[in-house]
């Protein structure tokens, strides 16, 4: 199987990913097969978007890099080790450390019962990073002022006291308190208003070039993948059906499944009588598509440098 | 009133109750649908725009209540309508698809069953005539008689949607209100409803309002748009003008805040900075 170029500084290479889910019981055990050979690469300071419908399988991956879940098969290297090594409990909360997670809803997210101090400070002190409370509070301080929230006033404040974006502001400032190196984005913007989703994708697009985090991040918003990342993967029923620089992707999609995927998002500039006429074909065939893609992938075609689609057979073929 | 006006709301004033004082949701908001039209309603969160999709029909529970305005669906004030009046008016006139639609039917009643509650109450169908027709109305949208039988949960998200447009446009209204019906849905799924509802806004002619967040869409499908911002209504343009030419600051700034997808819109966003 193709993975994602091979280039060996990769923060993170995932080859060959399998997971199955076991559901229900009895006559109505089932297996859902969420991940098929799933394969890419994290590039140390660029941050790769991982696109697709719901239920297309996108967590689930943060999942398993996380080590929420275990994958049924295939490796996942964090900086060419193997997680399956990370056993022991020192192991594993150290690459814990070192991977972190921002979830969709901010509100869901942070402990209504503690203030943002607590939120940021208990990372720090379980993982080590300080000793005293003095300390702490300094620390907290220098986190809130990098996610540019005003340390004096948010330290004492709940989270109800919070707006959407100040509490993904935290969110963030927690993830690097301990010092991340990879951040899982997963949707961390599409519950928030529009007029400042772009304000915490722009904090961390300068986190990534700062401070050279990685980013894998996960959306269903073509618009914001191009903002944000550098590289874009098309995930489609658990499987990633073609991927590469985001530019070329989006300009020249290849797979047909990208390309309904493209042809439906809004584009103020085309009212929808035209959209009607130019969608029309590819809507008509929407059904097919979406058959034909999720058949397991036979064959990868390279259509650039760093543009790679998955092979499609159409049922005539 | 103009007769070509199928929704006139004006200075239109919603408060809420709190404790010991009024917040005013809905500032003295005035707009007009007219026959045939899509007009949308786009704003962030919290600014009203739901508010006075369900001030339409009525249906704000307190402690929200209306204060002010008149709101004049073909040009029958349903402020000041008895509750006879405003049972027949809902659904025959207006008929409103939730965000939330896919939890709008009941679990428990196959889909057929959902149609011949409505179809008895407002025409008083037997259980033919009101199957007979449903068929007619899944045919519209898209599903297969053969699926009257079946639950809810045994649709998809889009197809559940579906069906409640289908429910929605059973009565032929006047007006359909759609308070973000795609926002739970994936996009391609959006594009499919929303371009069945374009088409079948021209073969019926009636009149949406349809609400959203996303500018980007709204602008697509709605031929003028209202843009909302802290219970007043800032601005009421073209869809066009407002992509083109906004005033507000307010819209200028929704606009800077949507990264562009394509290489063809970023290279008009450059040339219109």
């Amino acid at each position: 199987m193709n993975t994602i170029n091979t280039a060996n500084n990769a923060v993170i290479s995932v080859k060959n990913l399998v997971k199955t889910f076991n559901t229900g019981k009895g006559r109505h055990k089932k297996q859902v097969h969420a991940l098929r050979n799933v394969s890419f690469e994290l590039k140390p300071g660029k941050a790769l978007a991982l696109v697709g419908e719901s239920g297309s399988g996108k967590s689930t991956v943060a999942r398993l890099l996380t080590k929420m879940h275990l994958h049924t098969s295939g490796e996942v290297l964090f900086k060419g080790q193997n997680i399956e090594q990370f056993n022991s409990r020192a192991k594993l909360a150290d690459y814990r450390r070192q991977i972190q997670m921002i979830f969709q809803d901010p509100y869901g997210s942070l402990n209504p019962a503690h203030t943002i101090y607590h939120h940021i400070a208990r990372p720090l002190f379980t993982h080590g990073h300080v000793k005293t409370k003095a300390q702490a509070k300094q620390k907290v301080a220098e986190l809130l002022q990098r996610v540019e929230l005003a340390p004096d006033l948010t330290m004492a404040k709940f989270p109800h006291q919070l707006s959407g974006g100040q509490r993904q502001r935290v969110s963030i400032a927690r993830a690097i308190a301990v010092g991340a190196e990879v951040i899982l984005a997963d949707e961390p913007t599409s519950m928030l208003d529009v007029s400042i989703r772009l304000d915490i994708l722009e904090l961390m697009k300068k986190m990534k070039q700062e401070q050279g985090l990685t980013f894998l991040y996960i959306t269903h918003d073509i618009a914001t993948a191009r903002y944000f990342a550098e590289e874009i993967a098309i995930m489609y029923q658990g499987q990633i059906v073609e991927w590469g620089d985001t530019a070329t992707v989006i300009d020249n999609p290849q797979h047909p499944y990208t390309q309904l995927l493209l042809s439906a998002v809004p584009t103020p500039h085309i009212s929808f009588d035209e959209a009607a006429i130019n969608g029309a074909e590819l809507l008509a065939q929407a059904n097919e598509i979406r058959e034909q893609s999720y058949l397991p992938i036979t064959d990868i075609i390279q259509h650039g440098e760093n543009h790679f689609a998955s092979q499609y057979q159409t049922i005539n073929a | 009133m103009d007769s070509h006006n199928t929704l006139e709301v004006n200075r239109l004033c919603v408060d809420y109750l709190l404790d010991d004082s009024e917040f005013r949701a809905v500032k003295e908001v005035s707009f007009n649908i007219r026959k045939g039209e899509i007009f949308g309603l786009a704003g962030e969160s919290g600014c009203g725009k739901s508010t006075i999709a369900f001030a339409i029909t009525q249906l704000l529970k307190p402690p929200a209540y209306i204060s002010q305005g008149e709101i004049l669906l073909n040009g029958e004030n349903t402020l000041t309508m008895d509750k006879a009046t405003l049972r027949k008016t809902r659904w025959n006139k207006v008929s409103m698809v939730f965000q939330s639609a896919m939890n709008s039917l009941n679990p428990v009643l196959t889909i057929e069953e959902q149609f011949r509650d409505m179809f008895y109450k407002h025409k008083g169908y037997d259980e033919q005539e009101s199957a007979r027709r449903a068929t007619q109305l899944l045919d519209l949208v898209g599903i297969e008689a053969n699926r009257l039988k079946d639950y809810p949960h045994q649709f998809s998200g889009g197809m559940r949607q579906r069906i409640v447009i289908a429910i929605g446009l059973a009565l032929n209204p006047d007006l359909l209100v759609m308070d973000e019906p795609t926002t739970a849905l994936d996009v391609v799924v959006q594009r499919e409803i929303l371009l069945q509802i374009h088409a079948l806004r021209k073969e019926f002619g009636f009149s949406v309002l349809f609400i959203t967040h996303d500018l980007s869409l709204m602008t697509q499908l709605c031929d003028r748009i209202g843009v909302m911002y802290q219970g007043e209504l800032v601005e009421v343009a073209k869809a066009k003008d407002i992509l083109l030419k906004p005033q507000h600051p307010y819209t200028q700034k929704l606009w800077h805040s949507i990264p562009a997808a394509f290489e063809q819109s970023m290279a008009v966003e450059e040339a219109s900075l």
